[in-house]
């Protein structure tokens, strides 16, 4: 087992080493596209453990991330905050509405539950486009940029402090979902009666995996406004909901190596076919029905199917 | 269920049987805290137990199977019996896991240790890496046995472990519940296969339309007329 696990996490840590390499390749375009990857990476592999390892339905994941966007943004203008200090407040805030919001959101099950969230969301979008005081309104804001020693900060930077994010995301992950609690998520989305008489608490793992969900998305959300430097409340429609989902079932429910794959691939997607981009949304549903009618397991889960046979057999 | 009174004496098998729809399974239920009972109490080492939710009765050491195989589908073998370790180590919490602590990567190991040695009980360690859904429906049910005695129960109850085993199967149960009695495990058996149950058992409580009837050796049942009626037919 830990040979395995050693052998990937020197895989991980290499392929971030390489990243980190990007942008003296690449250039500004390129550079943007991928830390739009890379923050839709976060959102997506916080999802996944909440759909595909706890095996709940959210379709909100857009409330946390309009959270997390704003709110270190308006720290930073109101109160002439650094970026870097309303971060760790932006991850804290997360947490506890995530935490107040599982309380209700436990007592429904399945398609109530999904749409609980999805009502989350609503709300988070119309406080944010009615109280211009808390968020600057429909017509949105600039964010300041971040400023260090004196200096201005770049999109390098943000590259960076995005790349650094994403990799301590995955890493989180990959312990987790192969750990005790990883296997009671698991037992409670396979049979939540069977993982109660394994002695597993549901309740709790559920908001357990709703709670690293939606500090995942609140951490995506404060690095998106930071490097965008605009926000307005429509980039949290009910689209920015659906993408994330949509990425983690065309990567593979239940890998984390494919919510990062989804990721790229759907947010790469606009840009590829930037000729017809007036028919995106249709290319994208498109895109989404061809995966859950010919391979339900996404990209990942289906390699692995093919050539690893289960994926999470491995040898003991 | 209706005044049904049940001692079970430690270290023994004691048997629960009955017709479809005498309560069986509900008594179980009852007891692992999956239905809350109406009425009376249920005490497990002097504890009152009922009202408790069924993880922390887990907890207390009282594991079970299901008539339906409950297994979690989408893991491996060795991993559903891993989940047995759920409530005896519990050093694996978020921060340290995320923190790869050395107590978390020592638990893990002894976890997995565990969860093989009860998987080699079952009969059925060969299979350690395969989905469990993937098994066939024998071995699902031995597997259903291992991951609940991972769970290092002090009680066990088994709801008709038997069902749908073939003659080599079955072979392997009997040995693995003569195994559990010597590890000291009590064993509640609610069974519909009478050949296992006048074979394995100490005792034997006869319940009919949640009611219990008889209750003895399984010597002294089997010739009980109120049982043979009720449950065995005359045939018998």
């Amino acid at each position: 087992m830990s040979g395995n696990r050693k052998r990937e996490v020197l895989i991980l840590l290499s392929v971030g080493g390489g990243l980190a390499l990007l942008p003296l390749l690449v250039g500004e375009f390129y550079l943007y596209v991928i830390r739009l990857i890379l923050i839709y990476a976060i959102s997506a592999l916080g999802l996944n453990i909440f759909m595909g390892f706890a095996g709940q339905i959210n379709i909100g994941s857009a409330g946390f991330f309009c959270i997390g966007a704003y709110l270190p943004t308006m720290l930073q203008i109101k109160l002439g905050w650094h970026y870097l200090t309303a971060f760790p407040l932006t991850v804290v805030l997360s947490l506890f509405v995530a935490w107040g919001m599982s309380y209700p959101l436990l007592r429904l099950r399945g398609h109530a539950m999904a749409i609980g969230t999805l009502s989350f969301a609503m709300a988070v979008h119309l406080i944010a486009e009615r109280f211009p005081i808390l968020t600057g309104g429909a017509d949105g804001i600039v964010v300041p940029p971040m400023a260090l020693w004196g200096r201005t900060m770049g999109n390098t930077f943000y590259y960076y402090l995005i790349l650094v994010f994403t990799v301590a995301a995955y890493l989180i992950c990959f312990l987790l979902v192969e750990s005790r609690i990883g296997r009671a998520f698991r037992a409670t989305r396979d049979d939540e009666a069977g993982a109660a008489a394994m002695g597993v608490d549901v309740d709790h793992y559920k908001r357990l995996a709703w709670v690293v969900n939606g500090v995942f998305a609140g951490v995506a959300g404060s690095l998106y406004a930071q490097q965008a430097g605009f926000l307005s409340p429509s980039t949290f429609s009910l689209w920015t909901n659906i993408i994330v989902l949509v990425m983690i079932v065309v990567g593979g429910l239940g890998t984390n190596l494919g919510s990062v794959a989804g990721a790229a691939i759907m947010t790469s997607l606009p840009y590829f076919l930037a000729a017809i981009q007036q028919y995106i949304l249709l290319v994208q549903g498109l895109v989404l029905f061809i995966f859950l009618r010919f391979l339900p397991y996404g990209v990942i889960g289906t390699l692995a199917r093919r050539y690893r046979r289960p994926l999470l057999a491995k040898k003991g | 269920m209706n005044r049904v009174d049940l001692t079970l004496k430690e270290g023994r098998i004691t048997a629960l049987i009955g017709p479809n729809g005498s309560g069986k399974s509900t008594l179980i239920n009852i007891i692992s805290g999956v239905y809350a009972a109406t009425e009376g109490n249920i005490f497990f080492e002097g504890k009152c137990i009922d009202g408790l939710p069924t993880h922390k009765i887990v907890e207390m050491g009282i594991a079970r199977t299901f008539q339906l195989t409950k297994l979690f589908k989408g893991m491996t073998v060795v991993e559903n019996a891993m989940m047995g370790g759920h409530s005896w180590a519990k050093a694996g919490n978020f921060f340290p896991i995320v923190l790869n602590r050395p107590s978390v990567r020592n638990e893990e190991k002894a976890v997995h240790e565990y969860a093989m040695e009860m998987l080699k009980l079952a009969g059925i360690q060969d299979r350690a890496s395969d989905m469990a859904g993937n098994l066939p429906h024998g071995q699902q049910r031995l597997l259903e046995l291992a991951r609940s005695m991972a769970t290092k129960p002090k009680l066990i109850l088994f709801d008709e472990p038997a069902a749908g085993l073939n003659p080599h199967e079955e072979d392997m149960l009997k040995e693995a519940l003569h195994s559990i009695l010597r590890m000291g495990v009590t064993i509640l058996l609610v069974e519909h296969h009478m050949r296992l149950v006048m074979n394995v058992s100490d005792w034997v409580h006869v319940i009919d339309v949640g009611c219990k009837i008889a209750e003895g050796t399984p010597k002294e049942v089997g010739k009980n007329p109120a049982v043979v009626k009720a449950y065995l037919g005359k045939e018998y």
